[in-house]
């Protein structure tokens, strides 16, 4: 028995906890960080005004709003997409069996600057600042990429991996194709559409979060409580589902729930890149293939990695900011040239 | 689905086809097929390469529906199970199954204890000794932290077996078991088939040796261009006239005896 | 497929801000004396690139709105042929036929048999090809100084053999900036600003030309330090520094002085709290940098000191 007995429970709940306890400093860390000189006895002293509900704190109406009407959504937002977008791509990584696969893979990227672009150039311009318009705009136009592909690949007649990623491919080449024809045509008023194209979290607002977390949550269940069939997913079709698993349903479940979460995440921040990407890889290289522990794991490396990729993009060359998605990419093109050059890389 | 797993607890169990055909591209792979794999017996399938032995293999774990016809799990149809129903039933070992390569020895048999999981799959106590024991009675316990990659072809080959005994299952079904394994391995594994069948399971294998399938198993299933050309004991299978029909060959057969059992020798045109 | 376009998309994002920064640093030859009668002369533009003219133009394309104005603005309007789409003053652009802009299409403007060309910032490659094909072809970047709009007056107007139009046209809006200046001549210091481009908060910095109005009405630019000429602030910043207006210059995109209030964060904005929410109808004459840029430092300085401006 002493073969057999594992610590590994052990091991993915200190792994775990210390996770968290990274993500929860350096979460404290960024509220104080920006522009304006706030101390944290400052902060501390306004989270306690907001628990107790008095303010017997003598603490100016600027630093107040700042912390609460700034920087808290910045952090809560860096959270909850970059968790997000982690999650769904540990999820695509597993469900294509790629470790190079990322939740844009299959044009959720593309769908949503061509929905950004057509609404940029639509007569509803005029909205674009205002209101829900445009994130709903990128989330429906994701989500109905997604739909087509699948829709796309049924008609080729399997939901497997080939004629998911093709149809993916596809789509997203003509998207993308459209997308740059428009930025090319539009002059001054496609300006936008970069804004959104590199993502950032400029211009959150709380009423953004609570409109785009419903959908992170659902689908986030969904791969919390499914997630552990990836292990399964890694053998081929046929070993899964004699082992028990009904592949086609799970694959298309799975797909869904991840999509569903990059979906919202676009929404939320516009494109973020090379997140989905390399937080699953890198877990992956520490803790190994075991999905149980990756997907979580994941989640909460890339909810630390966006606040902190965030906090670089908001201060390093105050007072202006480069939008987030730029920051991810100088970190994760050195990443995949470190890669290039260790051993420790995965074999697919 | 409860319900019928305990049905079958003290049941027997066996696979049954009835009136089976299978069509893919406008043509019969299997035609009309009728025939059960009985339990406490190990069943031989033999044939020509293209017969049709694969798809009868997975017609009998359920992973292919039927075109016309139905194969039953004791008398319940196949198709009214559920993946994991079936799963908890029936432990099938591929000819060549992908396992990536870093993917642990004992992590790939555990995946064999997914349908007994709860609802995080979190094993317990009893998957750890289900894996444990699998692991002794395949002899490679002392592989069992080493990844899959670094195997021979051999050795993978008994973890893939060890993976459907750690399934708990009272149904195997097998392709080529034996495939590219030593002597002494290829008679520890159709020990370990005997053994089970004399458990009670009900055992298929899939082979290209005659000779195995006579030395080895109870019972034979002769396939022949899409049907069933005869089926029974090795005596009544392994004649000259079915091998001639089948393989084209002429044999000389030495009939079964106190010391060995029946043995074809193929003779070469001279 | 997507990294590659957006790598691409980014290459041409930052040659278009960075185009604002660079204007042309070569210098004027101002001593190419060749009187106005005397052909073939030879001119040098302000890139440097010296061209031979054996007649006054009589086709002219512009794809340039602010040369546009110029030419119009000298008295060379009856050359001009074909326009870009963006080209929208004076009034006689409204018949003059439309090239496009981004996607200018040269067979297009082979068909008008032009004699000269002028193109702005972003249309290096066709300024090359044009100029392959044998047509004088003059790139006029965005002017980031009200003096190099000048020298960009005075080229035209050597080209166009309109020098002493163009000298007049110097001298009235020389006249007419002093005459803002010497206004504000007793203001010390004027209030700090924040213009909005783009409600994802872009702005202005020092070195370009709208933060160079901004400067000469004495108006502390909060972006006055930024690295480039087209920075994206962060809502932070913009809060700390706490300007005492805000000119927006995106009505566009919906935004007015009511939209902004209602920003999360943004009421702790002295120019929110005191109304001091300026929009700027007439983008145009505030962000091309052509003969009109009086008019709009006269638009600015009406809306920020209305007592001194009526």
């Amino acid at each position: 028995m002493k073969y057999m007995f594992n610590n590994s429970t052990n091991k993915s709940f200190f792994s775990l906890t210390a996770a968290l306890a990274i993500l929860i400093i350096v979460s404290i860390f960024s509220l104080s960080q920006g522009y304006a000189d706030i101390h944290f006895g400052t902060i501390g002293k306004i989270f306690l005004e907001i628990i107790s509900g008095n303010e017997h704190y003598n603490i100016s109406d600027s630093s107040k709003l700042i912390i609460t009407e700034i920087r808290l959504p910045r952090l809560v937002a860096s959270i909850i997409v970059g968790g997000a977008l982690a999650y769904s791509g540990a999820t695509y990584q597993g469900i294509f069996r790629n470790p190079l696969a990322d939740p844009f893979l299959l044009g959720i990227a593309s769908g949503a600057s061509l929905g950004i672009a057509l609404l940029v150039i639509s007569p509803w311009q005029q909205n674009l600042y205002v209101g829900i318009l445009t994130p709903l705009v990128a989330f429906v136009s994701s989500g109905l990429t997604i739909v087509v592909v699948l829709f796309l690949a049924r008609k080729a007649g399997k939901f497997d991996n080939y004629s998911i990623i093709l149809a993916g491919v596809a789509l997203s080449s003509i998207f993308s194709a459209f997308t740059s024809f428009i930025l090319l045509t539009g002059g001054e008023n496609a300006r936008p559409i970069f804004g959104f194209l590199f993502g950032g979290f400029n211009t959150i607002t709380w009423l953004k979060i609570f409109l785009g977390t419903p959908y992170v949550l659902m689908g986030g269940m969904t791969i919390f409580f499914l997630g552990h069939r990836l292990n399964l997913l890694q053998l081929d079709d046929d070993q899964a589902q004699n082992l028990g698993l009904n592949v086609e349903k799970t694959r298309i479940i799975l797909l869904a729930a991840a999509s569903l979460i990059a979906a919202a995440a676009v929404a939320m921040a516009g494109i973020i890149g090379f997140v989905g990407l390399i937080i699953p890889h890198m877990i992956r290289l520490i803790v190994g293939s075991d999905y149980r522990l990756l997907l979580p794991l994941s989640a909460i490396f890339g909810a630390t990695f966006v606040v902190i990729t965030d906090v670089i993009a908001r201060t390093i060359i105050e007072p202006q900011e480069i939008p987030v998605g730029i920051v991810t990419a100088m970190v994760g093109g050195p990443f995949f040239i470190w890669l290039l050059s260790s051993q420790k890389r995965i074999s697919m | 689905m409860i319900a019928k797993y305990f049905m079958f607890k003290d049941s027997k169990k066996f696979i049954e086809f009835r009136n089976v055909s299978f069509k893919f591209a406008d043509r019969f792979i299997l035609k009309d097929i009728s025939t059960t794999i009985n339990s406490g017996k190990v069943t031989a399938l033999i044939g020509r390469n293209g017969a049709g032995k694969t798809t009868f293999l997975k017609l009998s774990s359920g992973i292919l529906k039927p075109s016309n016809g139905d194969v039953f799990l004791g008398d319940i149809s196949l198709s009214n199970m559920t993946s994991k129903e079936r799963a908890l039933n029936i432990g099938v070992v591929q000819q060549l199954p992908f396992a990536p390569d870093e993917m642990k020895v004992r992590d790939l048999v555990m995946l064999g204890r997914y349908p007994h999981l709860g609802l995080f799959a979190q094993e317990s106590k009893q998957d750890m000794i289900a894996v444990e024991d699998a692991l002794k009675k395949v002899e490679c316990l002392s592989l069992a932290f080493r990844t899959m990659g670094s195997l021979s072809g051999g050795e993978k080959r008994k973890i893939f077996i060890a993976r459907a005994l750690a399934q708990n299952v009272d149904i195997f079904l097998m392709d080529e078991p034996t495939a590219n394994l030593d002597l002494d391995a290829q008679l520890n594994i159709f020990a370990l088939l005997q053994k089970l069948a004399s458990e009670g399971a009900a055992i298929l294998v899939v082979l290209h040796d005659v000779n195995q399938a006579s030395i080895y198993c109870d019972d034979i299933i002769l396939l022949h261009e899409s049907s069933i050309l005869t089926e029974g004991t090795p005596d009544q299978v392994l004649t000259k006239k079915y091998l001639y029909d089948v393989f084209g060959v002429k044999t000389t057969i030495i009939p079964a005896n106190d010391k060995f059992p029946r043995l074809v020798i193929p003779l070469t045109d001279s | 497929m997507f990294r590659f376009t957006t790598a691409v998309i980014v290459i041409i994002f930052s040659l278009f801000v960075t185009s604002g920064c660079f204007g042309s640093n070569s210098t004027f030859d101002s001593n190419s004396k060749t009187p106005s009668t005397g052909f073939p002369k030879t001119v040098t533009d302000l890139a440097g690139f010296s061209f031979v003219i054996n007649e006054t133009p009589q086709n002219v394309l512009s794809i340039s709105p602010a040369a546009t104005e110029i030419l119009f603005a000298i008295g060379a309007g009856n050359s001009v042929v074909a326009i870009d789409s963006h080209s929208n003053f004076p009034n006689q652009t409204e018949n003059l036929p439309k090239l496009g802009f981004q996607d200018v299409n040269t067979e297009v403007i082979m068909s008008y048999e032009p004699d000269f060309i002028i193109t702005t910032g972003g249309h290096e490659d066709l300024t090359q090809q044009l100029r392959t094909l044998g047509i004088t072809t003059v790139l006029l970047d965005g002017a980031v100084s009200i003096n190099e709009i000048y020298l960009q007056i005075s080229l035209l107007g050597e080209i166009m053999a309109l020098e002493n139009n163009a000298q007049v046209l110097i001298t009235d809006m020389g006249k007419q900036i002093s005459t803002i200046e010497k206004k504000l001549e007793n203001v010390d210091n004027g209030p700090s600003v924040y213009f909005e481009l783009d409600p994802g908060l872009w702005t202005v910095g020092s070195n370009s030309f709208i933060g160079e109005l901004l400067s000469i009405l004495k108006l502390r630019n909060i972006a006055a330090n930024s690295a480039t000429a087209y920075p994206q602030l962060n809502l932070e910043s913009i809060v700390t520094e706490n300007p005492d207006i805000i000119l927006l210059a995106d009505f566009q995109y919906g935004e007015n002085s009511e939209s902004v209030k209602t920003r999360p964060g943004w009421e702790l904005i002295s120019a929110v709290q005191n109304n001091q929410i300026l929009e700027i109808i007439d983008a145009d004459i505030v962000s091309r940098p052509g003969p009109r840029v009086g008019n709009g430092l006269q638009l600015i300085a009406k809306l920020i000191y209305p007592d001194i401006f009526d």
